[in-house]
Formats: C-alpha cells, structure tokens, sequence
C-alpha cells in the first residue's frame, strides 16, 4: 500500500458564519481517481478549492508528500503548484480571451521552467495540444474561436502540461452536451493513464463518475456521508442521498417514479437540524435517533463507511428495490 | 385534429459578414393537443431558434421563412401586438436560466401577478392570491414567504419552479421548455420533471421540452424529433425512437444515454468530433463527417426527410439502420 | 484590438469618417507649413488684420500683428495635440497602474488607495496649478504635468472598478492556480483585460484634456508667446470679435471640430469593443 500523495485530515471551511465544509478527512494515492459527488451547495466546489488552496482554509490539514499546504509560504505554495492543477466547470470563463491558446498553455511553463528557451516551450505546448485533439496550428487562436468541448480541452492541457502529481477537476463536463461529455471524460483517463495522475473528480452526476472513479466520496452539506469503491457504491449504496442521486439519473427503459427524497430541501443550509443527521428532512428512513444523533461515518462494508444509522437496511432496501424494478 | 403548433418549412437565417448563417432549414414539426415532443440536438442544432421563431423572440436582423400556426392561426411574422395576446397566456416558453428570465429588483409576487394583470385583467389583489395558488401547484414550500422575496434569494431548481409557476398562470395550450434543466442538479432536474409531468396532466397542456440529453426527453416525450445542422433528421414515436431508432446520428445518441444497471462500460460513450456550427454549405448529409457508416452518396448528396417503416416514422438517411 | 472590433468599427461610418477628419488635421498640421510661404512669427505689416482669401498671400487671413492664422493655427493644432497625447499618456500609465493595484489588492490597501484618490480629487485644481507656476515660472513641462496629475484621478477609478470585476472571473483563479504571482497576473490577465473600456476613455478624455489646456492658456498660464496654441489663439481671436472674427472662427472652428470627431471616434471604439465582449461568435 503506498503512500498517500494527498491526505486531507479535519478540513474546515467557514464563509463567516456559513459551515461550508465540515470535518472532511480523506486520502488519495498516487494514480488514483477519487470521485467527489454531491449537489449544487453541498460544499464540494469549496473542498476543491480549498484542497488546492484557492480559498482560506479554516482548520484541519492538507499534507501533500509529507507537507502541509497550509502552512507554507506564499512563495513555496506558487512552487509547488506545479503539482497541483485544476480543471474548471465553465472551460470558456477559465480562459483568458485576451491570450492565444498558445499563451495560455506556455505560462505555466515560463512561470515553473523559466529556463526553458522559447523554441523549447513551443513545441511542448505543440505537443501538448496534440496529446488532447487539437491541432499545433490552433495555437494563434483565441478562446472564443473554439467550442465548449475545445476549450475543455485546452483547459485540460493547460493543467497538464507540467505533468501534475494531483489533477482537481471542478464539474469540467456539465456545462457540455451529453454527447462529448464522453470525450473529455475519455481524454482524462488516458492522460492519467499515461503520466500517472492522481485525480479529484467532483460532479454532481453520478453517471459519469462512475466511469473514471476508483472510489467514489458524496458529500452533503459540508460532510462526507458515504465513501466506498466505485462498483461497490454503485451495487450497494448504504446512504438514503445517495441512492437518491443514484435514482435521479434519468432511465429511460424505466416508467419513472416519484423519488424517494421526501421534501424538496431548500432550508437555508445555515440553519441545522441540531444534534441531528443534516439529512432528517428529506429522508425517507428516519426515526427518533436520527433527530438525536448525527450519525458518524461507520462501516458497511469492506472499504465502505457510510454516516447512517440504518444503513444496512437502507442497502438491504436498494437491493431489493432494484430486483423489483418494472421495465417500459 | 388541428395540431396546436404547426411548423412548416421553416427556415432561419443570421446575417453574417461573410454571407448568411442558416440556424434553421426547412424544418417541419407539429405538436398535437395535451402531445408532449421532445426535440434533441446538440448545439448548433437549431433547436432553439426553431422556437424562438415560433415566439417571436428571434434577435434584431434575423430573418425567419416558413410558416407557423398556433391554434389553426399563422403567428410567424406576426406583429408584436399580435403575438402578445397569445404569448405568455396560451403560448409559453421557460428558459434554461431562469436567473435572465426573472426580473432582478422586482419581486417574485409582483411578477407573477403582473402576468395575470396584464393578460386577464384581473384586480391585482386576485392575482395575487392566484401567484400564490401557481406556486403552491409547483410545490414550491413557503410559497407565501416565496412571494415576497426577489429572484436572487431563490435557488436555481426554486427560480424554475417559478418560471414554470408563471408560464402556466393563464393555463396555456403549449408550453415550450427550452433546455429548462441543463443549469440545476441532477436530484432538482429530476424534481422538474416531476413537475412537468404532473402539470401536463393536470392541465391538459402540449409540452414542447428541448434538449442535448435524450435520456431526459425519453423520460417525458410521447414523440420526439432530432435536429442536426438545422434539419430535422429524424421523427418518430418516443418508444420507436428509443427501440428501433434508424437515423445513424440518433443511434450514437442514444449509446450515450447511460444506464446505470447495466455494467461499467471502458470508454464512456460519445460522439466523436462536434456538431458543426450553424451556418455554412450543405454538400451532402451534415452528419457525414461523424458518421460510422457514411457512404459516397451521403457526401455528395443531401438525403430527404421521408417516412420510414410507417407514416409516423420518419428519417433522413441514405442508409438508415435496419429496424 | 480583436479582428471583429476593427472590422465593427470600419463598418461604423461616421466614426470612419470623424477618424478620417483626424488623420486629415493632423496630416495638414504637420505638412502644412512646408506649402506655406509664411512662418508663425513673422509680422507682414502690409497684410494687418488681413481678411482670408485663398488667392492672396494669407490664406486664413492674419491678426492683429499681422501673423499668418493658418501657419499660427497649425502650430495651435500641433502644441494642443502633443499637450493632449503627453499629458493623455501621463494620466493614462498612472491611473493604470494605480487603479490595477487598487483593484487587484483589494481590502485595506485599495480602500487607503482610494480614499487618496478622492482627496486630491477634492482639491481645486486651478489653485494647485496656479500655485505651481508661480513657484517654477511658466514652462510648458509644468503644463504637461500639472494635466496629466489631474486626467489620473478619473482613470484610476475606472480602472479600479473593472479590475474588480476582472477580479472574480474564472480564468484568474485559473492563474492563481497555475502559480503565477501577482504581478505576473495584474500585467498579463487583469491590465490587457481592461484595455476596452481604458481606451476608449482615453479617446474622451483627449478632447477634456485639450480643453483644459485651452483654458489654461487663455487665463495666461499655459502656452506662451510667440508659440500659439489653439487656446491662446482663441483667447486673441475673442478680443478682435467685432472687428476680424476670422482671428476667432478660424482656431475656434478647427478646435470644435477637432473635439467633435475625438467625441465620435471614442464612441465608436466603445461600440466597437464593447460589441465584441457580447457577441457570441
């Protein structure tokens, strides 16, 4: 077993006095895709941001190979950045529109290798944009010549082209079409294939999750409620959120139903259910002990901890559930 | 049956300095009482500006040919004044972000009365107990507290709650959905669609629901049609489209639909390439390039929409899949 | 500029053309005086006071000491415009840069920032300016500077409130993230970001800043003689009104329409600009 490259412990993110992350602890090993999931507000946009420390952190730690970012100097995190890389959800606003392609991909390469010549760098950046589908001739262009899927691309490269150890990637295909969702999706996992990097997949649509994680994190409101491996979650899933995400992805073989959330949940999120599970709202299986307790997360499985406390029989009810599905 | 929306060959074109850019072409649909059709494409494709000619809503310089009747009435070219008594009572349209539909510094209240005001001058106190009825049946919780807060309090499943609450005040005969859960969470989409769902039959209202994502459509549809650069490239029965699709362009669509039953798969499914952009020549089938199977005759020659196995199935294809 | 702007901005006619009435003055100012047997300073006095007649020795007539207007009025148009483009690039980099750091810093520092910014912009220039003359004499640098020293307050303003803006877009968080530090970001992301709008305020403010120059001059604290400016022209031409109005209409006239097709041609580059930010494609 090696050695975590990123090991998050107690992370904290407050907005003022809005808990956007809470107590989130979590490991990633070198080549490992760890798929983070959870709706718009659940917090998951900010752990990634403030994994890579693009926002200020409250508490907790982040050590990346032994070091925490949290305590180093402005100086030594711009280093070590090179490592660290992010992939944005709206791939034209990460763009400079006033930069060439080629620009764009060279900074990272002037602000990391500046000894680098300039011949040098053209032809990385050549043949970065090569690695990803486009042509070395596009490099003269502007972003706003180029589609959503070609800007994704170039976003991709850009991060790349250091050849990161981690690779965050914040949403990178919900604002394309369905039909190249696939292609990006399908480009991320050659790359890490390829150079071996470790990779933090955050989106809210398990259905693309599932084909690049090798474990999958869901998170809802600031904590991690459920983390298991990819196929084990997906068979088994022992949190009542998940398997509401899991019944949300739209089936068209199936006559669809009502889901089996409760209530559409739009309290503010800063007023808690205190003491209690964050979930007792819209879920279908609480009792008395859930208004209680929170739950913790706590094992289910093999290499699967879930934060309920019915979780067996949540997974027990799931199984059965989808032996019983009616077709169209 | 008089179809509530006919479209007949329309077609719409951009001025463009290097010449026009054709966003649709001769396209041809039509949407019968209480029918639900879904229209898919990728962007580019056309679908909405389809729509948006229907409406009435096409950008300054555009230029729309065809015809369009609502309700047996052509509304295509029709003036503003015309197009007003229909549009927002009868004809509605929700957009994808409903944040740039919603007036920022009014309240919620106050525009959703207004639409009733205005389009069934009623006393502005009865429309407000009506705005409140419209988002009680949206299942908007705290409707009353809803009502007196502005759009950028809302969350965005909450603002499209309240489009659709506001498109379906003056109980319309159509209601155009234009990509309406491409912006919101997988969870808030499916609780949409829930709405959608439930007001078509509660209402007895046509659905027009626009989108990329062809598993989404299939799940509310009873027909839909494909567009590809501007054309319609194949229309069929929602079951027939999912089952026995011919076109080659719906068939790649639909390997990306995923199913989360069946095994994970090593590649995700996609289409290769991209959709082209609107505009530009037609020699032979737009979709060629992308096309797994395209022959010499699809570069050379454009295929015609025509029926196919049945009057209500339809394709334009050369060499359409086996059933 | 982005190909579209340029290709807007030429579809744009009266903006071409105001441009193309720019690139004519200027041309003339700096050609004209080769086809001019008269220089600025000689005095004709067989010519005094001399009506304009395109066949006679002075074309746009003479004044009061018998100086041909039209070499006097070029040379006006040359000393406002050079003022104009010194004194322009002096508020231009200041405010620049000033408003980018203001911006971009944020928190404390931009609110230090502008709040000096806002009490030299309650000070009454005119005093300021006066009170510098009166120390270092009259010198055209002093003029230069004491407009430029002024034309930066506004700059820095604007400029402070589109690197606010340009702030939160995504492609600046991608910057951090790539590990750039922050003058890598403010030179490469945030300046060329601002240069839409920090143009065309540049185009409008030329116009105030020749005015103001205008104006100096005329109170007798700015251009002096023998050189001429369109202002201190203007200032002689108003005391012949009555008796040669040529002396006033001639530099009156070119300065109004020289403001005008500035006023036309920084609208024009808004357009121009600003179209390109919306449109799609």
């Amino acid at each position: 077993m090696s050695e975590p490259l990123l090991s998050v412990k107690n992370l904290v993110v407050h907005f003022g006095a809005f808990p956007a992350v809470q107590d989130v602890t979590f490991d990633l090993r070198p080549g490992e895709t760890l798929g983070l999931v959870g709706e718009s507000g659940s917090g998951k946009s900010t752990l990634a941001r403030a994994v890579l420390r693009l926002i200020p952190a409250t508490s907790g730690s982040i050590f990346v190979g032994g070091d925490n970012l949290l305590s180093c100097r402005p100086a030594d995190l711009r280093r070590r950045r090179r490592d660290l890389q992010m992939v944005f959800q709206d791939p034209l606003a990460s763009l400079n529109p006033r930069m060439s392609v080629g620009a764009a991909l060279a900074e990272p390469l002037k602000i990391h290798e500046p000894t680098l010549s300039a011949p040098l760098r053209a032809a990385r950046v050549a043949e970065m944009l090569e690695r990803v589908g486009l042509s070395p001739g596009m490099a003269d262009r502007h972003p706003h010549e180029f589609s959503g899927g070609q800007c994704q691309r170039i976003g991709i490269a850009r991060a790349m082209i250091l050849r990161p150890k981690l690779l965050v990637c914040d949403e990178p295909v919900s604002s394309l079409d369905v039909s190249i969702q696939g292609q990006i999706v399908n480009l991320l996992v050659d790359l890490q294939k390829e150079l071996g990097t470790a990779m933090l997949f955050i989106s809210h649509n398990l259905a693309v999750i599932r084909h690049l994680s090798h474990r999958v994190l869901v998170i809802y409101r600031g904590r991690l409620v459920e983390v298991a491996d990819c196929d084990e979650l997906f068979a088994a899933p022992a949190h009542p959120y998940t398997q509401a995400l899991l019944a949300a992805v739209p089936d068209p073989t199936r006559v669809p139903e009502p889901l089996p959330i409760a209530a559409v949940d739009e309290t503010p999120a800063a007023a808690p259910h205190e003491g209690g599970c964050a979930f007792l709202g819209r879920c279908a299986f609480a009792q008395d002990q859930c208004r209680m307790i929170a739950p913790p997360l706590d094992e289910v499985g093999v290499r699967h901890v879930a934060a309920c406390h019915r979780r067996r029989e949540v997974v027990y009810s799931w199984r059965h559930e989808t032996r019983n599905t009616r077709s169209r | 049956m008089t179809p509530t929306l006919d479209i007949e060959n329309l077609s719409v074109h951009f001025p463009h300095r290097d010449g026009a850019i054709a966003a649709v072409r001769e396209a041809s649909l039509a949407v019968l009482p209480a029918e639900c059709v879904g229209i898919v494409g990728e962007s580019g494709s056309g679908k909405t500006q389809t729509f948006m000619a229907a409406m009435g809503l096409l950008s300054a310089g555009a230029c729309a040919a065809g015809s369009v009747r609502f309700e047996g009435r052509e509304i295509l070219g029709a003036s503003p004044s015309e197009l007003n008594r229909v549009r927002g009572s009868k004809l509605t349209m929700i957009f994808q972000d409903p944040m740039t539909s919603l007036t920022p510094h009014l309240k919620v209240g106050i525009q959703l009365a207004e639409v009733l005001v205005n389009h069934s001058h009623m006393s502005w106190r009865e429309a407000e107990k009506a705005a409140l009825r419209a988002l009680e049946r949206v299942r908007v919780p705290e409707a009353q507290r809803r009502l007196r807060q502005y759009p950028h309090e809302l969350s965005g499943g909450m603002r499209q709650r309240v489009m659709i609450g506001m498109s379906l005040l003056c109980e319309p005969k159509l209601l155009i959905a234009d990509e309406p859960t491409t912006a919101l969470d997988v969870t808030v989409q499916a609780q949409i669609m829930e709405i959608l769902r439930a007001m078509r039959t509660e209402l007895r209202m046509a659905i027009v629901l626009i989108s990329h994502d062809l598993g989404l459509v299939a799940g509310l549809a009873d027909r839909i049609v494909v567009m590809y650069a501007g054309r319609v490239v194949e229309s069929a029965g929602a079951a027939d489209i999912l089952g026995r699709a011919v076109h080659p362009y719906t068939a790649e669509l639909l390997k990306c639909v995923p199913d989360l039953r069946r095994p994970r798969l090593e590649r995700m499914p996609s289409l290769a390439g991209q959709a082209p952009s609107a505009g530009g020549s037609e020699t032979g089938c737009a979709f060629a390039p992308r096309c797994p199977q395209a022959g010499e005759r699809c570069r050379s020659e454009r295929p015609e929409l025509r029926a196919i196995g049945g009057a209500v199935h339809q394709a334009a294809c050369h060499y359409p899949l086996p059933a | 500029m982005s190909k579209g702007s340029i290709h807007r901005l030429r579809s744009n006619p009266v903006a071409a053309l105001a441009f193309s009435v720019i690139v004519l003055l200027i041309a003339i100012a700096v050609i004209g005086p080769w086809f001019n047997p008269n220089n600025i300073e000689s005095l004709d006095w067989a010519h005094v006071a001399a009506y304009p007649s395109l066949t006679g020795a002075h074309w746009l007539g003479t004044d009061r000491l018998g100086r041909d207007l039209f070499a006097r009025t070029l040379e006006g148009m040359r000393v406002s415009l050079a003022v104009a483009c010194v004194a322009g690039a002096i508020s231009l980099s200041l405010g620049l840069a000033y408003g980018a750091v203001a911006g971009y810093a944020g928190g404390r520092w931009d609110q230090l920032m502008m709040r000096f910014i806002e009490v030299l912009s309650g000070l009454p220039l005119i005093f300021f300016v006066i009170f510098l003359t009166v120390i270092f004499g009259r010198s055209q640098y002093l003029l230069f500077l004491a407009i430029g020293a002024i034309g930066w307050l506004t700059m820095a303003r604007i400029v402070r409130g589109q690197t606010l803006s340009i702030r939160q877009r995504e492609f600046i968080e991608a910057a951090i993230a790539s590990g750039a530090g922050t003058g890598r970001i403010i030179l490469r992301h945030v300046v060329p970001n601002l240069l839409g709008p920090v143009i065309v305020y540049a185009t409008l403010t030329i116009p105030q800043i020749i005015l103001f120059e205008s104006f100096l001059s005329f109170l007798g604290l700015g251009i002096q003689e023998p050189h001429a400016s369109l202002g201190t022209l203007i200032a002689e031409g108003a005391g012949e009104m009555e008796a040669a109005p040529w002396i006033l209409l001639v530099p009156g006239g070119v300065l109004a329409v020289l403001l005008v097709c500035l006023n036309i041609v920084g609208d024009g580059l808004r357009d121009a600009i600003v179209g390109r930010e919306g449109a799609a494609t």
